[in-house]
């Protein structure tokens, strides 16, 4: 079985090189990117299946490189963490509208990032425990 | 003075009446004598002229017995005599009883006479070219009432009788209040000098004239300065009026004050610049007629219902009209002390720039948290890393590693909980209230803190009835109050100790109950423990952590609820925190 895809975003390299770190580790195939469009340009050949990212990068931003990536994938959109400080309404209105979006509260546990994605992987095992 | 009044009254209406009388009786009588004179003047020329037509000259027997035809009407009174001559003799001569002829005037063929008292018009025909010459006398009648036929006399004088008593008596009448008017303003100027009873009857009336038209004057003099009082105080009241609006239009805010019928009575100049409505279209109006928000209207229209009963002034923000970044505040105060069924104050104010700093300020704290948080993301992730990949830690490693990770945890709840404390101050964060299933939603926030309990080994019980009753809730900032409570629980609790969620429904209040079995909070703490950064001073309770902002956050939170936040407590036992939120329909139109 071919590992998982995920796609890492954030302008900042301490937390992308951090999630690479236990994602490898873990045996998922990473990629990271520093902006939205460098992570849109990715996703076209990488095709992840998960897409972690920050908001407030520049260039692209993470609302709208989901939401770009929602419309060019439409049912096959990858799922997304999305790692945010700002827990204030627009955003979760945000997030209500678009499919398959989940936030991850800064500061974010690498460990709760993995655990959430190992559940996302195996959703029978997680039913179960 | 008013016996006086009245006799000379009495005596004028009398004297009227035989005025009248007396007026008629002579009409009467002239009247008559017009008549018989009239028929004397008629009957007299053309009887005696008749007589000198047909009379045989000197025939004696002739003129006799023509003559002795007359005698009914020398009997019947109006002829008095009849004489025939010729040449200066007289050939034949009818008088009426005890009446001497008188001698022929010359050629006369009219002329009047008294002959023994008795007055006499004579008319003379004939007696040219030796033709008898007839004369004939008539009695004019006298000016007297055995002259006139008692039948007619009463006809005549009855009527002007009635008529002087009728109107004597309307004249007395009409005239009554005026006499009443003389003898109340003699009563009431007692002071005044009249004349005596000796002026008599004309000088009381006289005087009652004169006090009536003094009072008159007087009173019309005192309408007048009232008037003119009335008028300057209209006059003022007026320019105060006036003052008071241009006051009212001057006002930075906009006012519009309504009826208890939610009718408009009033709007101030500033309601239009505020919110575009000109005052014509709202005065005489109620909220929904003039009123373009819903939210406004429905704030408005509480103020009309006779049904709430008002415990605050309300207030809201709403943008007017065009998109043009304006933001007005409506705020509605009754003016009887809150009674329903009383009129309505409303405010209209500009708030555009305190809305802005208002938002600039928390777009200050939201970036700075946003800045502080980033920094914490890579401490964190990278002590885990430390704790995770590193070679074989020491155990201080480890515990400084810990240390670490509960810190930017702990500030990173600081952040938060300045950031949203900040947003419910201003009034930026509106509470946003859904209708909330509160077992699932206390359910939910229960499992988090049950996984921070369980690694300090503290027990957890949750008590919530399967059947508890939906809430209108503000579901993302009563999590964080109720997290505030929970985590406290499990932070100042013993190890070992057990940390309980409850809710109860009763008939008028939803109850959830946060119960530790922790050090307690002493009494003289309990007052200040949900101040903001207040410590209890207490060795133990410091070292726990926390900042001092988690009680007082979810304090305002319950508040901004309509809900109660109270705290029972024994030292060494533990501390409940109880949670009251009514039930009120209040609440539930809002969240419907």
């Amino acid at each position: 079985m071919s590992a998982h895809r995920i796609l890492v975003v954030d302008d900042e390299a301490y937390v992308t090189h951090v999630l690479r770190q236990y994602l490898e580790r873990d045996g998922y195939s990473v990629r990271t990117a520093s902006n939205g469009e460098k992570a849109l340009e990715a996703a076209e050949d990488f095709d992840p299946e998960v897409v972690i990212t920050d908001v407030q990068m520049p260039r692209m931003n993470g609302q709208t490189l989901c939401e770009e990536l929602v419309r060019r994938r439409a049912a096959a959109a990858p799922l997304l963490l999305v790692m945010t400080s700002r827990t204030d309404r627009e955003l979760r209105a945000w997030a209500q509208t678009m499919v398959a979006a989940d936030f991850l509260e800064k500061p974010v546990s690498p460990r709760r990032v993995l655990a959430r994605i190992a559940e996302h992987f195996a959703p029978t095992e997680a039913g179960a425990a | 003075m008013r016996a006086s009044s009245k006799r000379t009254f009495t005596l004028f209406s009398v004297l009227a009446a035989l005025v009248a009388l007396a007026a008629a009786l002579a009409f009467a009588l002239s009247e008559q004598r017009r008549a018989a004179t009239d028929a004397i003047a008629r009957q007299g020329p053309a009887l005696t002229a008749l007589l000198a037509d047909r009379l045989v000259a000197t025939d004696r027997a002739d003129a006799a017995a023509r003559l002795h035809s007359l005698e009914p009407m020398l009997a019947g009174g109006a002829l008095a005599y009849v004489s025939v001559e010729q040449g200066g003799t007289a050939l034949a001569s009818r008088a009426a009883p005890g009446l001497s002829i008188p001698a022929a005037a010359d050629d006369a063929a009219v002329r009047e006479f008294d002959v023994a008292g008795q007055r006499l018009r004579e008319f003379s025909a004939g007696g040219a070219d030796g033709t008898p010459r007839v004369r004939s006398a008539w009695r004019v009648p006298p000016l007297a009432l055995s002259a006139l036929p008692a039948g007619q006399f009463a006809a005549i004088v009855a009527p002007f009788a009635i008529a002087g008593l009728c109107g004597a008596m309307l004249l007395r009448r009409g005239t009554r209040p005026l006499g009443r008017m003389a003898d109340v303003l003699a009563a009431a100027e007692t002071g005044l000098d009249l004349p005596a009873g000796g002026a008599g009857a004309g000088a009381d009336i006289v005087d009652a004239f004169e006090h009536v038209l003094k009072a008159a004057e007087q009173r019309l003099r005192e309408l007048s300065d009232r008037a003119q009082d009335d008028f300057a105080h209209n006059r003022l009241i007026a320019y105060q009026k006036r003052c008071a609006e241009a006051a009212l239009d001057a006002l930075p805010d906009g006012l519009v004050i309504m009826d208890e019928g939610g009718v408009a009575s009033f709007a101030s100049q500033r309601v239009e610049s505020l919110i575009g409505i000109p005052g014509e279209a709202i005065v005489g109006h109620k909220p929904h007629e003039w009123c373009e928000q819903p939210d406004v209207i429905a704030l408005l229209s509480r103020y009309s219902s006779n049904v709430t009963r008002l415990r605050r002034n309300d207030h809201l923000e709403f943008c007017p009209g065009d998109d043009d970044g304006r933001r007005i505040r409506v705020s509605a105060r009754p003016l009887s002390g809150g009674r329903a069924g009383s009129a309505t104050v409303v405010v209209f104010r500009d708030v555009t720039h305190e809305a802005l700093a208002r938002k600039s300020r928390d777009d200050f704290v939201g970036h700075v948290a946003h800045e502080l948080k980033s920094p914490l993301n890579v401490i964190r992730m990278h002590a885990e890393m430390l704790a995770d990949f590193g070679e074989e830690l020491s155990g201080d490693t480890v515990t400084s590693i810990n240390v670490i990770e509960d810190e930017v945890d702990r500030l990173a709840k600081l952040i938060e909980d300045v950031l949203n404390l900040t947003r419910l101050e201003s009034g930026s964060l509106v509470i946003d209230r859904q209708r909330v299933k509160l077992n699932g939603f206390l359910e939910d926030v229960f499992e988090t803190v049950r996984r921070a309990a369980s690694a300090r080994g503290i027990t957890t019980s949750l008590d919530v009835p399967a059947r508890l009753g939906s809430v209108a809730l503000d579901k993302d900032l009563f999590r964080i109050a109720l997290n505030n409570l929970l985590t406290n629980a499990v932070k100042y609790n013993r190890d070992g100790g057990n940390v309980s969620l409850h809710a109860e429904e009763t008939d008028e209040s939803l109850i959830i109950r946060v119960a530790d079995t922790g050090l307690g909070i002493a009494p003289e703490a309990r007052a200040h423990i949900f101040d903001k950064f207040y410590r209890a001073d207490d060795e133990t309770a410091a070292a726990r952590g926390g900042h001092g902002l988690g009680l007082a956050l979810a304090r305002e939170i319950v508040t901004l609820h309509n809900g109660r936040l109270t705290v029972e407590s024994t030292v060494g036992e533990g501390s409940t925190f109880t949670i009251e939120l009514r039930k009120s329909a209040h609440l539930l139109q809002e969240a419907s």
